[in-house]
């Protein structure tokens, strides 16, 4: 494993928890104390900068960024840290300038490739991002995140073919990544190659049993190949590891739905839009029950919400 | 309905009924004025009763010319008293007919009533099944429509809407750096030896150690070697901050 590879971490957009936000504060005290001590402590800026960042404190974040640079103009790191700040606060242009500038120093930097790929991702431009990877790979081709994230883009890009051959280099450098699993188990189903994505939910299961997505793939996987009774089972488990998703509710509802089930989907799907309000395709689907059920009023005000979303939408 | 219907006849057989009524009453007192009028022919003693039927051959007496006038006349007064009968009998024998005959249109008249009370009945079944079922051929045409019309309206879905839909867990999010120690610096044969210490716990895992060795740099360093103070905070920053992550939800 390089040094990039040991440096570099992926905070979850859920960010901290009490307890780690309590030692990141611990942290910005020590970096105080440090740039106190040196106040051309450019490394102790960058890293406080990371502490701030992760705390959501991104104007402060690109202060330090700032500082780092301004002692240390060759300081890749803080071009690539100053990036993710500006992102963060949508500097898009910015970010990408920061990372052309750490690539334009550094044009080894498997983890400047990585965040370019991603952020050109994020806005929409797949093909260069797809490029960015390909680069980071180059660099460091034990790298796992890196066929993950090209993987995920692939997948979005319907190149689900190619995205399951990154999910399975991922697999094959790390084989306990419960997600990959779960993201070739995705590909696979939109192959059509519904077995085989059962078993990689399977195993992604096996690996983390609290993971709701795992349970939620799978039962759309088991609705595909006919074991609805299966499907709603998983989608309940889906829906007691994760009770504030809206996806499973969403799925249940259209497996009953198909089943006959009428009172029941409308129950899920009044679930799914009780926790996500303009979620146009649950409010369609339930005006589409209620209209077979005879309950033509609800139907009618239903379409005529989901009509204003749709409209709202565009 | 029916009650309106029947009222007027329901009146006709009161006032034929009264009528009746008022012809036996008459006739009862015709009766009995007749019988009144002859009881003197009979007033006298050791007369056989009225209504008696003599036998034949008992009416001859002693005296035989008044004995033929009063058997004449006993036989004038027995036909009577028989035409009389004859006519009670008569009127009995018409009314009963008269009674019959209402009783029998009376019946005609239900059988007629009901008959057309169950046609009606059964009329108005057959126009409500028929009603129903074009109600439940109707329904079925609109399940069937609603069915085609939501998937038509699923059909207008844009592509990325997926009849069910998948969930990740990962996010696209952009990687940090921190950027690691530098050693290359010389902070004496001491701090040389304590910042490798700490460097091993930290190797180790033993962060929480690995912190409390680097504290102990610091507050010894400080004031004295405040570069290697400084590089001992940073550690405790570098160190905390991947405690953070640690805890990360």
């Amino acid at each position: 494993m390089t040094s990039h590879q040991l440096r570099a971490y992926f905070l979850t957009k859920e960010g901290l928890n009490e307890e780690g936000r309590a030692a990141a504060r611990e942290a910005l005290a020590a970096y105080g104390h440090a740039i106190r001590l040196r106040p051309d402590y450019a490394e102790a800026y960058n890293n406080r900068g990371n502490v701030r960042s992760n705390l959501g404190d991104h104007e402060d974040a690109l202060t330090d960024y700032d500082r780092a640079i301004h002692l240390s103009p060759g300081l890749v790191d803080a071009y690539i840290n100053r990036s993710q700040a500006k992102a963060a606060l949508a500097q898009y242009e910015g970010a990408l300038d920061d990372l052309d500038t750490a690539i334009s120093i550094a044009p080894d930097s498997m983890i400047a490739f990585l965040n370019r790929g991603i952020l050109k991702a994020e806005l929409g431009r797949y093909e260069d991002a797809i490029a960015d990877l390909d680069m980071a790979a180059g660099v460091e081709p034990s790298f796992v995140r890196t066929y993950f994230i090209r993987g995920i883009i692939k997948a979005a890009l319907d190149r689900s073919q190619e995205a399951a051959a990154d999910f399975e280099r991922a697999i094959r450098l790390d084989p306990e990544f419960s997600e990959a699993y779960n993201r070739r188990g995705a590909a696979l189903a939109a192959l059509g190659q519904y077995e085989g994505a059962t078993a990689d939910y399977v195993q992604a299961i096996r690996l983390k049993p609290s993971d709701a997505a795992a349970y939620n793939n799978r039962a759309i996987a088991q609705a595909k190949l006919g074991r609805h009774g299966s499907a709603i089972d998983d989608f309940d488990v889906a829906i007691r590891l994760q009770p504030e998703r809206p996806e499973p509710y969403y799925n249940r509802g259209y497996a009953r739905e198909r089943r006959g089930e009428y009172e029941e989907a409308i129950g899920d799907y009044d679930q799914a839009i009780l926790r996500k309000s303009d979620d146009v395709e649950a409010i369609r689907n339930r005006a589409v029950v209620k209209a077979v059920l005879g309950r033509t009023a609800e139907a009618r005000a239903d379409i005529k919400r989901a009509l204003e979303l749709a409209s709202t939408c565009r | 309905m029916w009650i309106e219907v029947l009222y007027p006849w329901v009146q006709f057989q009161d006032w034929a009924c009264s009528c009746m009524r008022n012809i036996l009453v008459f006739r009862l007192l015709a009766t009995v004025l007749i019988l009144a009028a002859l009881m003197p022919l009979y007033g006298s003693s050791g007369q056989k009763p009225l209504l008696a039927q003599s036998p034949a051959g008992q009416q001859e007496s002693e005296d035989g010319s008044s004995s033929a006038i009063d058997a004449a006349a006993e036989v004038e007064i027995q036909r009577r008293f028989n035409e009389l009968r004859r006519e009670i009998l008569d009127d009995r024998a018409d009314s009963i007919r008269w009674w019959l005959w209402g009783i029998a249109f009376l019946f005609a008249v239900l059988v007629s009533a009901f008959a057309v009370f169950f046609y009606v009945v059964i009329r108005r079944s057959q126009e409500y099944g028929r009603v129903l079922r074009e109600i439940v051929e109707e329904a079925r045409g609109h399940a069937a429509e609603a069915g085609k019309f939501a998937e038509e309206t699923r059909s207008y879905a844009v592509k990325d809407d997926e009849p069910m839909r998948i969930m990740a867990e990962a996010d696209l999010t952009l990687a940090k750096t921190q950027v690691g120690e530098d050693f290359s610096r010389d902070p004496g044969r001491a701090g040389a030896s304590a910042i490798a210490d700490a460097r091993q716990l930290e190797e180790e895992g033993n962060l929480g150690e690995a912190v409390e060795r680097w504290r102990h740099i610091a507050n010894v360093a400080e004031g004295t070697n405040d570069e290697l103070a400084a590089l001992a905070f940073r550690s405790i920053g570098d160190l905390s901050e991947k405690m953070s992550r640690g805890a990360e939800s």
